[in-house]
This record gives structure tokens, sequence and C-alpha cells, in this order.
């Protein structure tokens, strides 16, 4: 592996900073998590590799998007196409609508807060959902309730999170 | 951002089914469209997406480990509990200070919690496999664990933690106010500030356990509650119904698509007045009393179209099916008590200038029901009879002309010139009749003020219902104009309704006739005249020839404003209670 060049302090600190925003925009892509992880980490790849074709004072996020934006397109000739969300068209639209988005720092910090204000057994859910990944089925017999309940309560929950979110960006800027 | 878009309603179908790998190939394309066609569904996916990847990316361990099945045992009762635990607005005791971070206790334990957002997310895997991969360096990810153990810059660049330093409680705005109450008993804490006028935020959840309370959200639908009943506030123009009855309305444009949940289906009114039973094992029925409403089964398949339910039609879902039925109406509903107490508020507004409740049968004198005795008047000849249904009764007259006949007092007459902004209400039932080409009153202020009458058309000889006013007068010649509705149905029982609502500079008043909650003509009325004559019911004051009435009258009403359509709906509703009304 040829040592990369042109990893500066600050080049690093982009990288690193723009992980969750390109993750999500990757997984609103192909909605499949593994899939996201996959196109992310090919992604990251190909930004270390270029990084010296990156010029300091330029947009680094659109940069890093046009390359994941690549990726995908790759990423779709390897699999059928029906198993992603987009096709070539939307995916091109989509990420303008991730590229221009100056408030997503906020939204990320935000989050967080907004998770701390629901109620503990939503949390608890999202927990069990999200950090020990198990299925809305496998909790659906656990709990004793439908697939259906458990996903209609995780859809609530993050749209009372969505909403949470933009109340707070709301006041924060009022 | 409208959730109650029916686009955006589909949409997060559709998103809840990705979310959860449940999206099939059909779903798949629907949702591209969705993408492709609405920008609007494009923000919204960006915006929901945002928050799935985040919570995956976030997901890191917990900041105190718990055994699943103890945390998923604790999730027995989700499904019926507010995503939001509601707080009191303004209260200043539940604002907890602001402290350095290491003086605070920890919310989570505070809370008896088992979760932090705040470790370092597993999903970083991507990038410290790469860093490790291109520097050739170890690089330890321990993806589960609250530590990452790393010397890598990308480990140094680790994004501030975020939310344990954060105690806020959750300052959600109103969505929905308690806009009246009928002894309503409420075992929601704190019941004592549950009252009208106390407003509501999202995901309070509330409990009726007696009595009646209406609920009008932001957006302006109205949801009247009947004990007992269960419902959870979860927007400005949404709520779940856990179990009991509700009756939702959307008066307004603004209030379309208001949306009730329950734990079987969605309701999405279209523009309508309908009703939501949940009864105790939760099934859950729809009537739609005017217009329609869509409804669809909660299940992740949810591309599949929702089912409108028309007026008169009612839904049942089961198991994710929707059977549909009709309903019939003038028989007893159990939405009916809920209904009669709207209509006794509206019955309880200023804007009520006389109402004769027909409700004292046997009596010679016809009682304003609120007591006002100058608009009470002495019955001629007209007998009392059944009413439109069990318990009502009416005037019935049986074509004897000037014999028959309610002749108000001049005073109550001179209050009821009908100028300006005005209603009359009524129930009439029209007798079968041969001779067709008299003509009929039904309520009139004289000859030449304002007469609301049965003919017939000449052309097609079938009865039609027309309210007249005289508007002008040429060579001593009264000129007459009307809205009139054709075709009306004989025999049975029709709500009749007019309303006045003047222009701005007062010169012209726009007139309609409803019949039976339905608009069914309008006509602009200039320089309406009003004489002296006296207020009649079933005859015209001082006219004993040529004019006669046959058929029953009962529950008439005179308002001093134009009621809206979605107030004639609801006087035109023929739902019997079971019960006496409250």
């Amino acid at each position: 592996m040829p040592e990369p060049t042109g990893h500066s302090d600050a080049f690093v600190v982009q990288i690193t900073a723009c992980q969750s925003r390109l993750y999500a925009y990757i997984l609103s892509l192909t909605g499949d998590r593994e899939q996201a992880r996959e196109v992310l980490q090919e992604t990251n790849l190909v930004i270390w590799r270029k990084a010296s074709d990156f010029e300091p004072g330029t947009n680094f996020i659109a940069w890093a998007f046009q390359i994941a934006r690549f990726q995908l397109m790759a990423y779709r000739q390897k699999i059928a196409r029906d198993r992603l969300v987009f096709d070539d068209e939307l995916l091109t639209g989509m990420a303008e609508l991730f590229e221009d988005d100056q408030a997503f720092d906020a939204r990320q910090d935000a989050l967080a807060d907004c998770i701390e204000s629901i109620a503990p057994n939503h949390r608890n859910l999202l927990r069990i959902r999200y950090s020990d990944g198990l299925s809305v089925k496998e909790i659906a017999g656990k709990v004793d309730k439908s697939a259906n309940a458990v996903a209609k309560v995780l859809h609530r929950t993050r749209l009372a999170l969505m909403q949470c979110i933009e109340q707070k960006l709301t006041e924060g800027t009022a | 951002m409208n959730s109650n878009d029916p686009m955006i309603i589909e949409l997060e179908g559709l998103l809840a089914a990705l979310c959860e790998g449940e999206l099939t190939p059909a779903k798949r394309d629907r949702l591209r469209t969705l993408l492709r066609d609405h920008p609007e569904a494009r923000r919204f996916y960006k915006r929901y997406l945002e928050v799935h990847a985040l919570l995956e990316w976030e997901a890191g361990a917990a900041a105190v480990e718990q055994p699943v099945d103890e945390v998923l045992h604790m999730l027995r009762d989700i499904e019926s509990s507010a995503v939001v635990e509601p707080v009191r607005l303004h209260d200043p005791s539940e604002v907890k200070p602001s402290k350095p971070a290491e003086d605070r206790p920890d919310f989570n334990e505070v809370a008896g919690l088992v979760w932090s957002f705040a470790s370092q997310p597993k999903v970083w895997a991507p990038l410290a496999a790469v860093v490790a991969l291109t520097l050739g360096i170890t690089v330890v990810v321990l993806s589960t664990s609250t530590n990452t153990t790393s010397n890598t810059p990308a480990a140094s660049a680790t994004p501030t933690p975020r939310g344990s330093d954060t105690t806020t409680t959750l300052t959600t705005q109103p969505v929905a106010t308690i806009t009246a109450t009928h002894n309503a008993v409420w075992a929601s804490k704190p019941a004592g500030d549950l009252r009208r006028g106390t407003p509501l935020t999202a995901n309070q959840r509330l409990t009726l356990t007696q009595g009646f309370a209406e609920i009008t959200t932001n957006r302006g639908a109205v949801a009247v509650l009947e004990a007992p009943a269960t419902l959870e506030i979860l927007g400005n123009n949404r709520i779940a119904l856990a179990s009991g009855t509700l009756i939702g309305q959307c008066p307004t444009e603004a209030s379309r698509g208001f949306i009730v949940d329950t734990a079987d289906a969605q309701i999405v009114d279209v523009g309508t007045r309908f009703g939501v039973w949940v009864d105790p094992a939760g099934q859950t029925m729809v009537e739609v009393f005017t217009g329609a409403v869509q409804v669809q089964p909660n299940s992740t398949d949810t591309v599949e179209p929702a089912t409108l339910v028309t007026s008169g039609q009612s839904a049942r879902v089961q198991n994710n099916e929707i059977e549909l039925g009709l309903i019939t109406e003038n028989t007893v509903s159990r939405f009916a008590s809920g209904i009669a107490w709207q209509r006794e508020r509206m019955m309880g507004q200023p804007s009520l200038i006389a109402y004769y409740r027909f409700d004292r049968p046997g009596e010679t004198i016809l009682r304003e029901s609120r007591g006002l005795t100058r608009f009470d008047a002495p019955i001629v000849g007209a007998q009392w009879a059944q009413g439109r249904a069990p318990g009502k009764r009416s005037l019935v007259f049986t074509g004897k002309g000037y014999d028959e006949r309610v002749v108000l007092s001049q005073d109550a007459s001179d209050r009821l010139k009908l100028t300006g902004s005005y209603t009359l209400a009524l129930w009439v039932y029209i007798s079968n009749w041969d001779d067709m080409t008299k003509w009929r009153p039904i309520v009139t202020k004289g000859n030449d003020s304002w007469r609301l009458m049965l003919n017939h058309n000449h052309t097609t000889a079938r009865p039609r219902i027309g309210f007249y006013r005289s508007n002008d007068e040429v060579d001593s010649a009264m000129r007459y104009d009307g809205v009139v509705t054709e075709n009306i149905e004989l025999n049975r029982w029709h709500h009749v309704v007019v309303t006045g609502q003047p222009d701005s500079a007062g010169e012209v008043v726009t007139t309609r006739l409803y019949i039976d909650g339905q608009l069914q003509a309008e006509k602009p009325f200039p320089r309406a005249l009003v004489s002296g004559a006296r207020v009649a019911f079933g005859a015209i004051a001082d006219q004993p020839e040529d004019f006669v009435f046959n058929g029953k009258l009962a529950e008439v009403a005179f308002f001093d404003r134009a009621i809206p359509q979605a107030e004639v709906h609801l006087l035109a509703d023929p739902r019997q209670s079971p019960t006496p009304e409250p």
C-alpha cells in the first residue's frame, strides 16, 4: 500500500467530520444498512487515496459527496438495479439536498437532545432496534406484539424525533 | 411540510417499511415515483432517512448495559404509550437548571434509563478500517462498547460527545386545545388542569372516564370525545384513539387531512364528518356522516391505496381487512350522544334568536325552548304528532288552510326580519297531496317579506322547496326572487336550512338553501324588502285564502348569523341517541 500524501490534520478533521453526513446520504440512497456501510467504506478509501487531488480552501463536502455519488453509481453497476431505492436521476438530486444542507450538524446535535426528551420506553426501543440490532419481527416476538405494531411505534418515534429536531432548530433561530 | 398531505401519509408508510427492511419491489417502485414526482416528498424523505441514518450511526454501546430481555419486558405497553412524556408548559419547575456537566446527575440514571447515544458510534468502523488499512496501523474498534481505543487521526477527531451533558425538557408547543367539556371526568394527569381552554401538546395522552369533551386541533379540526375514551394527541391535526368514541369534523379547508390513528387503522379526513369507535377488543369501526374519509389498515404493507369510505357508509377494520357496510339512518347510533351534545351547544349560543323544540305535546301554546315568552305563540288547529324519531314531536297540518296555523306576535316577528346575516333551520315533512297547484307555506313572514314555501315546477310537475324574498316594487307590483331546489321527495322528513350572508357593503345578501345538509341553491339577493307582517308556521299571516299546508313541522330555529356548512350538517344529522340528549 503506497503511503498516502496530503493527509494534513485539517484533511483528517474534514473527512472525520463529514462521516455521519456521508452515511446519511448513502443510506438514504441505498435504503440498506449493510450496503450503505460498504459504499461508505469504498468512498472513504477513494477520498483517502485522492487526498492530494483536493485543493485546500475549496468545498470539501461537495468534493466528498461527488466521490460518494460516483461510488454509488459504481455500486449500482454491481448489484441488481432494483435493490437500490434511487435511479441515477434522483441520485444527483438527493446529493444536492444533502450537500446544500447547512444545518446538518445542528440537526445532528439536536437529535441527541431529542433522544433524551422522549419517553424511556421509546428510547429503549430505539436501543433494541438500532444498537442491539434486533429486527421488528424479533422484537415483536419477544414483546407479544405484531411486527406491524412495533414498526408503527418505531415510525412514530422517528417522526417525533424529526419534529423535535425541527422545533429545536426553529427555536434556535428565533 | 404538511404531514396531513395524503402523499406524505403514503410516503410515511413506505419509509416505515424501508427502515425495517420490508420494502417490496412494488413498494420500491412506488417510492421512486413519489420521490421523482414530488419535491416535498424528497425533502420529507431526506429528513426522515437522516433521522434513521443518524440513529444507526450513533447507535453505540449502552452507557449502562441492561440485559435485552429486561428492556424488552419494559416494552410490553409501549404501543399505547406516548413517545414524548407530556410536560406542562411554562412551568419553571419542569426546567432543570443548567449546571456544569460534572456536577449534574446523569439524566439516564435519574430517569432509570439504560441507554445513551453519547457513546462512540459503531458505524465509524468503515472509516477506521480504511484509515488502518491505508496507514498500516492497528485500530481497535469496539463497536458495542463505550470506548473506542485508537491512536488514529480519525479517532482524535471524534465529534464532541453529545447528549449526556444535556437535561433538556422538550418544550413542545400546544398543538390542540380543549374547546368544550360536559360533565367531563378525566383520569389523565393533571386532571384538574384539563378544562375548556387547556392547551394540549404533542404526544399528550388523555383518558376521559365520564362525560364529553371537544378538542380542536391547531389546524381547526374538531374531535368530540364521549367517555370512556383514551387518546393521544399526535400533532397539530392528528389524534390517536386507543379506545372509545370520537366524532371528527373538519369545518375549514385548513383542517382537511385530519388524521385519526387507531391500533388497526388510519383514518384520514378528506373533508367530512365522521365517527370512529374503538371497541374494548381494539376493533375499529368508522362511520362517515357526510363527505368521505380514507381508511387504511395499519400495516407496513401500505402501498395499496387507502379505501375511500363515503357518506352513509361504514367500515369495520379487522385483521388488516376492511369490511364496508351501510349506515341505516334514523336508527340508534353509538355516535348520536356526541352529536346531540354538539347540537345542544350550538343551540346555547347567543346567536340563536329563537328556538322551537316542539317538545311539549298537548299544550296549546308553542313555546320558545329557552323560555323567551315573547316568542311563544298560540297553536290554532294544528295537532301534536309523532316527530322525526322516537321521542320527538311535531305539529301536523292537514290541509285546512288558515284554520291551521301558528302566528307569532308582532314583537317576535320584528326580531325575525332576516336581514343582514341570518339562518332559518327546521325539519319538515311534506305529505303527499293531489292538488299540487297550491303553494304551501312552511314558515313565512307575510306575503311580502320572506317565505319558505313548497310549490311545484310547472314544467315537470315535481314538488320543490323555495325561499322567496321580495326585492323590489315596480308599478305597485311586488317582485320576488328565490332560491329553489327541485324534486323534493314527499312523505318523508327533510331538514331545511336557509342562510343569508351580506357582502361587506351590506347591499347584496348571498342566500343559500340546504336540504338534508346539502347545499342545493345559492343566489345573491339585492335590496331585500321587509314588511311589518307577522311570522307564521304552516300559513301566511292574515292571508286566509289560497295557502294551505299539509305536513308536519318541527325544531324551528332562527340565528342572527349565517351558519357554515359544518353546522348545517350537524343540525341535519338524523342520528338518534339511545339515551336522552344531554
